[in-house]
């Protein structure tokens, strides 16, 4: 009985992306016989010394009761009746896996093979929300701000040559969205609006040399961040005080103090951004400040028959409605040490 | 004798009386008023001594005399205690001398450089040059500094200063010119070289090495993001980082001829390189701070069982993949400490623990008593491993460790 062999290229539109085009050998084929039996990759891009799971499809043979033999890079690394996957570890950038499964079925026999090639894409990201000088941490996105994205792309051709980003073609999608005008070869880099009011943005980045022989994807979500008021003592000697943010309640060693709010990402490109908005209200009574320094106050306990000062504070935009933000301190000088160090350095 | 005449007795005794109670009265006035006067000057400071009185200044002096701690002493001529809080005064940054246990320090309120010398407990000013509101000061080990403020509007200067030969007459001038604006991050590389990032008008940040006039410029870095933190080894190997957020994915690169190198990545991302190998400390924090180490860049990271923040790490020198790391004695549970860290929200209290990044270990080195307390920031390491000064978060007050007891 003469044996039926078919040789079929893996599903091109899932897998070939990431490793270079499956080969096939085939002694006859009849029509169609080229996507009945297929590799598909889980993951769909392998990244660099990971576990790609590597399963073995077919519309055509009944996997069920074929017997069935893994190569991977000429070793036999599984055989038996319905194996229809394996785990593949994968080898560094540029590296290659020659993946081979034949089957052996009561309808003949066929093989399929698939290279490997494993890549990675870092997905930076940072928003241009307002953050203080000398802050060391993320600027995180808040509604009406702006994200910056740049992929970094480490597809490393078996050679060993390094593909730059101006020979890859990124395509950008925001929310399924496809990104039209901001995707093409080299563009590795966009700007797009924030997240929406308590919303999160998806953003996946696919990349693909030229030739489409290697390509890789990125999926990353990006949260919406409520703005955060935080208050500090503007010091007339040091500064303001970034490092010694006021607590809900706050005692002070002196009867005057000035405030500053700095509005942790909000949208805005400083904190006495004029479109900010700050309406500050010290023990229930609304308190106008200077219209320069807006996010700026100072209490005087001096003359006032008590030494609690409960500030509140709220912050909105003049033309972004979805910012809000607001905060409420305590605050208790003492009246009659002013001027007492105390043993703080900064009251003194 | 006539009734008049006794008349006109009468009233010049009365008119001198009154005059004399007069004078008195106004005597008694002035003298009240000069008190009030006096002491209003003395408050506002007049009449005062000068400031440079000492070889520290009255400000330093001032300050570090008024906080009580068993662990403490001032300035005495013997050496310092195991624990030395330098100056409860505020400071920017400091640095230490080139094979040297002195440490350069600038003040924060006027950029003024001292010199500490833990081996007789002394402070001393070298520069008189005023930068009010010095936010970030970092030192090259010849006792160059960098001067980072911040104008109202935000806008970030830097001053690269150096220190003119010093005289027994006290502080002398600092010397040196401003750098570009909008200075992102900035690492310095003895003697006198510089690695900077300048945010770009189109946005991103231009990377260039420089001299420490600022001249000499050498494009080695551009990109469209602007929140990165910077690394010039005395190596010559450069590193990139994005600025970290808790539970964010930050990466790490190698920078080599302007092409970023994979380094690390991991949510929240801190990491410490060190100079001459390619060994790495870095912390993770997302949920809960986890610290790390390798020995190059092709090992396997190890997790220590202590758990502090990468930046709370300075590397010994020598062979000895050594490091020691601040660790809060109170293990900050809360997600976001490290963000919340950043904003001065919250501080730890730490205790000293020696890294082992061979052997993948961690065992204490010193544990402040219970009446001392300091949230560790930027620690550095002088030359020869006997010392590290560190700043506490809390209060920006410097302080010195002697390594061995």
């Amino acid at each position: 009985m003469k044996r039926l062999a078919l040789a079929v290229v893996v599903i091109v539109c899932a897998v070939a992306p990431a490793y270079l085009p499956a080969q096939a050998r085939a002694q006859f084929s009849i029509p169609g016989a080229e996507s009945v039996l297929s590799i598909s990759f889980s993951p769909q891009y392998p990244a660099p010394q990971s576990t790609v799971r590597l399963t073995l499809q077919s519309s055509l043979y009944d996997l069920g009761s074929s017997s069935v033999t893994w190569t991977v890079n000429g070793q036999e690394v599984a055989q038996g009746d319905a194996v229809t996957f394996i785990d593949v570890k994968t080898g560094s950038l540029g590296s290659k896996t020659e993946v081979q499964a034949d089957i052996t079925s009561a309808g003949g026999t066929a093989f399929a093979t698939a290279t490997v090639v494993p890549t990675s894409i870092d997905l930076l990201w940072e928003s241009d929300s307002y953050v203080p000088p000398f802050y060391n941490g993320r600027a995180l996105p808040s509604a009406g701000s702006r994200v910056h994205l740049v992929a970094l792309t480490h597809f490393v051709r078996p050679d060993g040559g390094e593909i730059p980003a101006n020979q890859i073609v990124f395509t950008w999608t925001r929310d399924s969205e496809v990104l039209g005008n901001l995707s093409g070869r080299g563009k590795s880099s966009i700007t797009v609006d924030g997240p929406t009011l308590f919303g999160t943005e998806t953003i996946v980045v696919e990349a693909a040399s030229v030739d489409g022989s290697i390509a890789g994807q990125a999926l990353l979500r990006i949260p919406d961040t409520e703005p955060r008021l935080m208050l500090y003592e503007d010091h007339p000697l040091f500064g303001v005080l970034y490092h010694q943010a006021l607590g809900v309640t706050t005692f002070v060693p002196k009867n005057e103090m000035s405030f500053i709010a700095i509005p942790y990402f909000a949208s805005a490109v400083s904190s006495g951004d004029t479109g900010l908005q700050y309406e500050w209200q010290v023990n229930q009574s609304s308190v106008t400040t200077n219209a320069a320094y807006s996010n700026e106050i100072t209490v005087n306990a001096a003359s006032s028959t008590g030494l609690m000062a409960l500030i509140n504070l709220s912050l909105t935009h003049v033309s972004n409605y979805f910012l809000s933000a607001a905060g409420s301190w305590s605050v208790t000088f003492n009246k009659s040490s002013a001027g007492s160090s105390g043993g703080d350095v900064f009251h003194q | 004798m006539p009734a008049s005449h006794h008349l006109f007795r009468y009233a010049v005794a009365a008119v001198i009386v009154m005059v004399l109670g007069g004078l008195l009265g106004w005597y008694v006035f002035v003298r009240s008023q000069v008190r009030t006067t006096q002491a209003n000057d003395s408050a506002r400071g007049f009449g005062t001594a000068a400031s440079f009185g000492s070889p520290a200044g009255s400000t330093y002096t001032n300050s570090a005399g008024s906080v009580p701690s068993t662990d403490i002493q001032s300035a005495s001529g013997n050496p310092a205690p195991r624990l030395w809080k330098v100056t409860a005064t505020p400071v920017a940054g400091a640095g230490f001398a080139a094979s040297s246990t002195q440490l350069y320090f600038a003040e924060r309120s006027s950029g003024n450089v001292l010199l500490a010398d833990p081996s007789v407990s002394s402070v001393t000013r070298l520069t008189n040059t005023l930068f009010p509101k010095v936010y970030d000061a970092l030192f090259a080990s010849d006792g160059s500094v960098l001067l980072r403020s911040a104008t109202d509007a935000g806008i970030v200067t830097t001053y690269a200063g150096t220190i003119s030969t010093t005289t027994a007459e006290g502080p002398v001038p600092l010397a040196g010119t401003y750098l570009p604006q909008h200075i992102k991050a900035v690492s310095v590389r003895s003697p006198q070289q510089l690695f900077f990032l300048v945010a770009t008008p189109t946005g991103g940040t231009a990377g260039v090495t420089a001299n420490w006039k600022g001249a000499s410029q050498k494009p080695v870095f551009a990109s469209t993001l602007q929140q990165w933190r910077v690394w010039w080894l005395s190596d010559g190997r450069m590193y990139v980082a994005q600025q970290p957020s808790d539970g964010i994915m930050g990466y790490a690169f190698t920078l080599k001829g302007g092409a970023l190198q994979s380094l690390v990545s991991a949510p929240g991302l801190s990491i410490l390189p060190r100079t001459g190998s390619t060994a790495l400390i870095y912390s993770s924090s997302a949920g809960g701070v986890n610290l790390f180490g390798q020995t190059s860049a092709s090992t396997t990271p190890v997790r220590f069982t202590v758990r502090t923040l990468a930046e709370k790490c300075v590397w010994a020198p020598g062979k000895d993949l050594v490091a020691y790391c601040a660790v809060p004695q109170v293990l900050p549970t809360r997600a976001g400490y490290m963000e919340e860290w950043y904003r001065g929200a919250t501080h730890t209290s730490d205790a000293w623990w020696k890294v082992d990044v061979s052997a993948g270990t961690a065992q204490s080195l010193f544990t402040p008593d219970s009446g001392t307390s300091f949230d560790v920031e930027r620690p550095a390491i002088d030359g020869n491993g006997s010392y590290i000064a560190f700043m506490n978060a809390a209060d920006k007050s410097l302080w010195m460790l002697r390594i061995t007891p």
